[in-house]
């Protein structure tokens, strides 16, 4: 939805959670295009964060802290989803077909929300680099940078579609937009709500046809579980009916053989 | 002893080297808060439980993204505890029922209770009475809006919604609020 007001407008509801994915991502580009404003926000989020303590201190039952101990003691360090129980794996292509049920499919965002949506990761992901980490983020961030360029060149493109990708049972909260455009052999997915997963794991990107998925490519998440990876595919993006994303041996794999954590259909 | 107790930031810096006992502390001195909020938010003790384990599951992981500049830890573990709790409602469509006037008075306790007992389990908290007082302060239609974005979860559109104002008046309640609800702090605090 088109935001009439200023950006400024909605800091104090952005302060109490109250936007929407795609309202937030504007605040967020705001801000980080006029860092300035960064204090008048805080003055908000001072007092939204003190609703937090309104409630009286509830001790937990001993059993809370003993089973986090457990997960700890049992997982280490691993990835956040090591140790949690496996979703029932039905049939990849009953997992598919029922994603790709109309009803699950959403609508995209708007471009510019999703450009917005796009500079605010990227925004983050700078944010968390470590003073002692600069120069060894450098070249990362300018790798970063030229993505960035790659990807608001593709954004700008007029026939660029904005197509929603869905997380599945598995991932439930991620989400993301596929942005393509017919005809052509480059698109960029965003996504949101994935983990940093295990090294010797990564994201698989899978693009479907005729119920053949093949390997598009790798994706990372930074801490924020943002992830941005530009496809170039061998042939138009548009001769391909859905998009996925799988968790696989960091080799990666010829199908998939782990979880899917997001889908989307195609349709250009 | 003459070593004072580590502070949360020293503590959350050794969570993130991997120090078990170093989580251990922080739930002893937090996990109350957390438990309180998550009850509050969601209303049920299961649930609740679930995301105290949950909240103290992602320090574990995520202690090395901590650091002053986002703010007082125990602020930035709570709004870890209430993005979990909002996302539960959402995911699970499941919202605790409504309330507004004298239910929500009596949820709130925003009356003044001079004999009231809060624990001190965790120093650094604010007196909870203050922060009540400053809430029982505010026109009952600024707090209604703080109550359903906070512990509600509500987007601005399903507050409007919900309350039948326009969305415009929304916002004027929910700045009004806040800035009201942060000078009567800063007024008690300084």
């Amino acid at each position: 939805m088109a935001m009439k007001q200023s950006p400024e407008d909605l800091f104090p509801l952005y302060a109490l959670g109250a936007l929407n994915e795609e309202e937030r991502a504007q605040v967020e580009a705001y801000l980080e295009a006029n860092p300035d404003s960064r204090s008048r926000l805080v003055a908000y989020q001072d007092a939204a964060d003190a609703l937090a303590e309104l409630p009286d201190p509830e001790p937990p039952p001993s059993r809370v802290k003993a089973a986090l101990m457990e997960r700890v003691r049992s997982a280490g360090q691993a990835a956040p989803e090591a140790d949690s129980p496996p979703p029932a794996r039905a049939d990849f292509w009953t997992r598919l077909r029922a994603w790709l049920a109309p009803s699950r499919l959403q609508t995209g965002l708007s471009l510019a929300a999703i450009a917005l949506a796009l500079a605010a990761g990227l925004w983050s992901l700078s944010l968390r680099s470590q003073v002692a980490e600069l120069q060894a983020e450098n070249a990362r961030l300018a790798g970063e940078l030229q993505t960035q360029r790659e990807v608001l060149a593709q954004i700008s493109a007029p026939e660029s579609q904005a197509l929603a990708v869905t997380g599945t049972e598995a991932r439930p909260q991620a989400g993301g937009q596929l942005i393509a455009a017919p005809d052509r052999t480059e698109a960029v997915l965003l996504v949101r709500g994935l983990a940093v997963l295990d090294p010797d794991q990564t994201y698989q990107i899978w693009l479907i046809r005729d119920q053949l998925p093949a390997s598009a490519g790798f994706l990372t998440v930074n801490e924020e579980g943002i992830g941005v990876v530009i496809l170039r595919p061998s042939d138009p993006i548009d001769t391909f009916q859905a998009v996925g994303v799988s968790i696989e041996p960091q080799a990666g794999s010829d199908q998939p053989t782990g979880d899917i954590v997001l889908l989307g259909e195609i349709s250009l | 002893m003459n070593h004072p107790d580590p502070s949360d930031v020293e503590l959350a810096a050794s969570v993130a080297r991997g120090d078990e006992a170093a989580l251990e502390a922080l739930y002893d001195r937090h996990a109350a808060s957390v438990m309180g909020l998550a009850l509050r938010i969601l209303g049920e003790s299961g649930a609740a439980e679930e995301v105290v384990q949950e909240t103290f599951w992602r320090l574990w992981q995520r202690a090395g993204t901590y650091s002053q500049e986002r703010g007082v830890f125990a602020g930035w573990l709570l709004r870890i505890c209430r993005n979990l709790s909002i996302d539960k409602i959402r995911r699970e469509q499941v919202r605790p029922g409504f309330f507004g006037g004298e239910a929500a008075e009596a949820a709130l306790a925003l009356k003044p209770d001079p004999g009231s007992d809060v624990p001190s389990l965790v120093s650094s908290r604010r007196d909870a009475q203050v922060l009540r007082n400053a809430l029982a302060g505010l026109p009952p239609e600024q707090r209604q809006v703080l109550e359903l974005a906070y512990f509600r979860g509500l987007t601005r559109q399903e507050i409007a919604e919900h309350t039948g104002a326009p969305l415009g008046t929304i916002h004027t309640r929910a700045r009004l609020g806040l800035e009201k609800l942060r000078s009567a702090l800063a007024e008690e605090y300084t």
